[in-house]
C-alpha cells in the first residue's frame, strides 16, 4: 500500500462489505453455472475426448473395428490402410488419444456401438510397469463431455484399482464443474500453440477418426537424445515386472470383449531402437514374452511390433514418422488378416 | 491455516463477529491473542509452546533490562534473550543442516560416525517471531523504547496472527503504541481490494507459474538457455507475488482489525542498484538486518574494509535466515558481493569527482536497471535450486546463452508454457501500470459501489477459472 497516498477512502459499512463479498460469490456462481458451456466451447488438448465420445454415442457411426491407444497409435496407425488388408475392407476407427492409458481406453468400451465386432488394444509396454489410473483432468474432461460410467464399468474400476477410483467416482457434479477450471488456462496454451507450431496439424489430430496424426518435424539428434531419456525415465534400467493393476486391467478388457461377443486383439506398440540403451537389456524380450503368454492364456491374437520400426522411421523418441506409420499400418493389417479378421 | 482456505474464512467471520460485540479494549486484545494462538495451533498445536516461551522470556528480560542500569548486568540480560531466541532458532532450523554437513565432511574424510542425521520439524514462522521478539529486547537495551508493562500487549505483539508466520516483521516501537489506542474494526474499499490483490498475486500468478518453473529447475540440464531464462524470470515473479501477496493480505487484515503494519515491498524489480533493491525487497527484514545486525557489527563506522566485512556478514546471515540450506548462503554471498562491489564503484567514482551522482538519463537508467535485475535473476537461481550441480548448470546456461531458440517438441505443452508467458506479460503490464498510476487498489478504492461490485463479480469469475488445481503453500512459510 502506498505510504504517500493521501486520498481519503471512505469506510465501508457492513452492508457494503457484504455486497462486495456477495458480488464475488455471484461471479463464482455464474462461473459454475457456465462451466459446462464454457468447457465445451473452448479449445483444449483434450478436445479429442469429445470427438471420441460423440462418435461412439451418436449412432451415426457404425465401425466394424476400433483401435485404442496413446499418441503413438495416433501417429502410427492409419485404419484406412489396415482395412485394405481385411476381408470386405470394413470401416475401422482409430480412437486413440494423447496419453490414453489402459483405463481410459477401457472407459470408452461401454460406449461402443453394436456394429463393433473387434477391439484392437495397443499397449505401450512401459504401461505394464505402472499402476496408472486415469488422471483427474482427463476423467474430468470425459465427465464434462457427458461421459458417465455405467455400473459395470464402475465395478471394473474398483476391481482393478481397489479404492483409488473413489477419487474420480466419488465426486459430485458441482465438484466436477470446479475441477473443470483447468480448461480455462489450457485454452490459452492450446490457442497460442496452434498458431506457433506450424509443423503440427492439430485439427486432424483432434477430428480424424482414421489417422489422427499431428505430424511434427523430426527432432535434431540432441533433442532426440533428451526425448529418449525422458521417454524411458520411469523404467530406466529396471527389469521388466508386470504390475497387478495393468494386468488386471488388460484381463478386464479381454473379458469385456468376450462377454459382449467381440474379438479382442492385443498389440504391443513400437519402441525407438535407441531407447534400448536406457532400458534393462531384457526389458523388451520379457515384455514381449508376457504379451505372448497373456494372449495364449486368453486365446486372443497378439501382434508384436516392439522392435518393428527402425530408428529413421521415428520423428522423436516415441512417435513414428508418416512413412513409419504407413509401414507399421501395413504390417499390422497383414497380421490382422492372417489372424482371420 | 492459510489465508485462502475455507477454514480461514470461517475463522475470520467468527473473529469479526466476536470483535463486533466485544467493545472494551483489554477483552478485545485477549480475543485477538486467543485467535492468534488458534491460528498458529491449527498447523501444529505443540509449537505454540515455543511462542509462549519466547514471549515469557523476552517480556521478563525486557522488564529487567528497563530497570537495570549496570552495564554488565544489562549485557547479561541481553545475552540471555539472544541465547534463548537464537538457541531455539538454531535448534529447530539449523541443527539438521549442521549435523548433516558435519556428517558429510566426516564421510569425505573416511570416517563413519555412529550418529544419524537429525530430522526436526521446522515450526512455521519461527524466523519471523524470534526476530520480532529480539528486536524488542535490543531496542530496550539500546534505550530506544521503554519496556511494556502489559503482558497481554506483548503477547499480542509476538503472536499477532496476520503477520505471525510470514511477516512483515513488526517492531515493538511501531506496534505496541497502537495497542494503547482503542482497537476498532474498520474496512475501507481500498483495504478490501488490497486483500483481493494479495490473493490474486498469490493464487492467480504465483501458483500458476509454478507449473512451468518446477519441472525446468528440477532438471535444468535438459533445457536450452532461453527456457532457463524464462523460468528464472517466472520464478522472480512467482516469489515476489507469493511473498508480497501474503504481505498485502496481512496488511489488509491488520487494517481491518485496526492495526497498521509496515510496507514490505515497493517495486523491487525497478531497483537500479543493490542498495536500492534492498530498500524495496522484504523491507521489514532488510531494515531489521541493517538496524540489529549490520549496525551492531559496526556498520560503516570503522573504515572501508570493516564496512565491506560487515555488509558481507550481514548478507551471509541474511541468506542463511531464509533456510537451512547452503544455497541460501550462496544467495546471501552473491548479494553481499554486489553490495560491496557497488560501494567500491561508488566510492571510486566519488574519488574521481566528489560531486558524482548516478545519472538520470534514459540510457543510464536502462543500463543500471538491466544490470541490477540481471544480477538479481542470477541470485534467484541460487535461491531456487538447492542441488549445487543443478544450480551450477542453470547459472552457466543463464550466463553463457546458447542461442538455441528451437524449443518445439521439448514437451513444453504439458508445462503450460504459453499461458505462463501470458501470465508473465500480465504481471509486467500491472507492474508498469501500478508504478506509473499507483497501486490498483488505490484506483479501485475510489469506485462507486455498483462499479466496485461489477469488479468483484469479474474477480469471482476469474478466481474460479484461474484458481490452480494444485495449491501450493506460501513459499516464505518454510523460512
Amino acid at each position: 500500500m502506498s505510504q504517500t497516498d493521501s486520498t481519503n477512502y471512505p469506510e465501508l459499512p457492513a452492508s457494503k462489505i457484504l455486497m462486495l463479498v456477495g458480488s464475488i460469490l455471484l461471479g463464482i456462481v455464474v462461473a459454475i453455472l457456465l462451466a459446462p458451456t464454457v468447457f465445451k466451447a473452448v479449445p483444449t488438448d483434450l478436445a479429442r475426448t469429445n470427438v471420441l465420445l460423440t462418435t461412439l454415442s451418436s449412432g451415426e457411426h457404425q465401425p466394424k473395428y476400433v483401435v485404442f491407444g496413446n499418441s503413438v497409435v495416433m501417429q502410427g496407425i492409419d485404419t484406412r490402410i489396415l482395412s485394405e488388408y481385411l476381408q470386405g475392407q470394413p470401416t475401422g476407427y482409430n480412437l486413440s488419444s494423447t496419453g490414453q492409458n489402459l483405463l481410459e481406453s477401457a472407459l470408452y468400451y461401454q460406449e461402443l456401438p453394436d456394429s463393433v465386432d473387434t477391439i484392437v488394444q495397443v499397449v505401450y509396454p512401459k504401461l505394464l510397469m505402472a499402476a496408472e489410473m486415469i488422471n483427474l483432468q482427463k476423467y474430468n474432461a470425459m465427465y464434462m463431455f457427458g461421459y458417465r460410467p455405467d455400473e459395470e464399468t464402475r465395478q471394473m474400476m474398483y476391481e482393478v484399482y481397489v479404492s483409488k477410483p473413489e477419487n474420480l467416482l466419488g465426486r459430485s457434479t458441482v465438484d466436477q464443474y470446479f475441477i473443470s477450471r483447468w480448461a480455462a488456462r489450457q485454452t490459452i496454451d492450446t490457442a497460442v500453440r496452434n498458431r506457433v507450431r506450424s509443423d503440427m496439424t492439430l485439427d486432424a489430430a483432434r477430428n480424424d477418426l482414421f489417422f489422427p496424426s499431428s505430424r511434427g518435424d523430426a527432432m535434431t539428434p540432441a533433442k532426440l537424445e533428451l526425448d529418449l531419456i525422458r521417454a524411458s525415465a520411469t523404467i530406466r534400467e529396471k527389469p521388466f515386472t508386470i504390475y497387478q493393476s495393468p494386468e488386471r486391467q488388460i484381463q478386464a478388457m479381454a473379458d469385456f470383449a468376450k462377454r459382449t461377443g467381440r474379438r479382442f486383439v492385443l498389440i504391443s506398440s513400437p519402441l525407438h531402437p535407441e531407447a534400448q540403451k536406457y532400458e534393462d537389456p531384457a526389458f523388451r524380450a520379457d515384455a514381449n514374452a508376457w504379451f505372448k503368454e497373456f494372449a495364449r492364456r486368453n486365446d486372443i491374437l497378439y501382434i508384436d511390433t516392439i522392435n518393428y520400426l527402425p530408428a529413421d522411421l521415428f520423428i522423436d523418441g516415441l512417435h513414428p514418422s508418416e512413412q513409419g506409420a504407413e509401414i507399421l499400418s501395413r504390417h499390422i493389417g497383414e497380421q490382422l488378416a492372417q489372424g482371420g479378421l | 491455516m492459510l489465508f485462502y482456505t475455507p477454514e480461514f474464512l470461517v475463522f475470520s467471520l467468527v473473529l469479526l463477529a466476536i470483535l463486533g460485540v466485544v467493545h472494551k479494549s483489554e477483552p478485545r486484545k485477549l480475543v485477538l491473542l486467543v485467535a492468534s494462538y488458534i491460528f498458529y495451533m491449527w498447523w501444529n498445536p505443540a509449537f505454540i509452546l515455543l511462542i509462549v516461551f519466547s514471549t515469557v522470556v523476552d517480556y521478563f528480560v525486557g522488564g529487567k533490562l528497563a530497570a537495570e542500569e549496570n552495564l554488565t548486568k544489562r549485557r547479561l540480560l541481553l545475552l540471555a534473550s539472544m541465547v534463548s531466541n537464537l538457541g531455539l532458532l538454531f535448534f529447530f532450523k539449523y541443527a539438521g543442516l549442521f549435523t548433516d554437513s558435519l556428517l558429510g565432511i566426516m564421510q569425505m574424510l573416511g570416517y563413519e560416525p555412529s550418529w544419524v542425521s537429525l530430522n526436526i520439524t521446522l515450526p512455521v514462522g519461527i524466523s519471523f517471531y524470534t526476530f520480532q521478539t529480539m528486536s524488542y529486547t535490543i531496542d530496550i537495551y539500546r534505550k530506544e523504547i521503554p519496556a511494556t508493562k502489559k503482558p497481554l500487549d506483548f503477547a499480542l505483539f509476538v503472536a499477532f496472527f496476520p503477520q505471525l508466520v510470514a511477516g512483515p516483521i513488526v517492531r515493538a516501537a511501531t506496534f505496541l503504541p497502537q495497542l494503547d489506542k482503542d482497537v476498532r474494526l474498520s474496512c475501507d474499499q481500498r483495504t478490501f481490494f488490497l486483500i483481493m490483490r494479495g490473493l490474486a498475486k498469490k493464487v492467480l500468478i504465483a501458483d500458476n507459474l509454478a507449473v512451468f518453473i518446477d519441472p525446468v529447475f528440477s532438471a535444468p540440464g535438459d533445457w536450452p538457455s532461453i527456457i532457463i531464462w524464462l523460468a528464472t524470470i517466472a520464478f522472480a515473479i512467482q516469489i515476489y507475488c507469493d511473498f508480497s501477496g501474503y504481505s498485502d493480505i496481512a496488511i489488509g487484515i491488520a487494517r481491518i482489525l485496526g492495526f497498521t503494519l509496515p510496507l514490505n515491498f515497493n517495486h523491487p524489480y525497478s531497483a537500479r542498484n543493490p542498495s536500492d533493491f534492498w530498500r524495496r525487497w522484504h523491507i521489514s527484514l532488510s531494515s531489521w538486518l541493517r538496524d540489529y545486525l549490520y549496525i551492531s557489527l559496526g556498520g560503516n563506522r570503522d573504515g572501508a574494509i570493516a564496512t565491506y566485512r560487515n555488509l558481507m556478514l550481514t548478507m551471509l546471515l541474511g541468506g542463511l535466515w531464509h533456510g537451512a540450506s547452503w544455497n541460501f548462503v550462496v544467495w546471501g554471498f552473491l548479494h553481499g558481493a554486489i553490495l560491496v562491489g557497488h560501494r567500491l564503484y561508488t566510492s571510486y567514482r566519488r574519488k574521481l569527482n566528489p560531486d558524482w551522482r548516478p545519472g538520470n538519463s534514459v540510457i543510464g537508467y536502462a543500463i543500471s536497471l538491466f544490470l541490477m535485475q540481471y544480477f538479481v535473476l542470477i541470485t534467484w537461481i541460487t535461491f531456487r535450486i538447492t542441488d549445487f550441480a543443478d544450480m551450477n548448470t542453470a547459472v552457466w546456461k543463464f550466463v553463457l546463452f546458447d542461442f538455441n531458440f528451437d524449443i518445439a517438441g521439448l514437451g513444453l505443452g504439458g508445462m503450460s508454457f504459453f499461458s505462463t508467458l501470458v501470465l508473465m506479460g500480465l504481471f509486467t503490464i500491472f507492474t508498469v501500470f501500478s508504478q506509473r498510476r499507483g497501486h490498483v487498489e488505490n484506483y479501485l478504492g475510489t469506485l462507486s459501489l455498483p462499479k466496485a461490485s461489477a469488479v468483484c463479480v469479474a474477480a469471482g469469475f476469474t478466481f474460479f477459472y484461474l484458481w490452480p488445481l494444485k495449491q501450493a503453500p506460501f513459499i516464505y512459510f518454510q523460512f
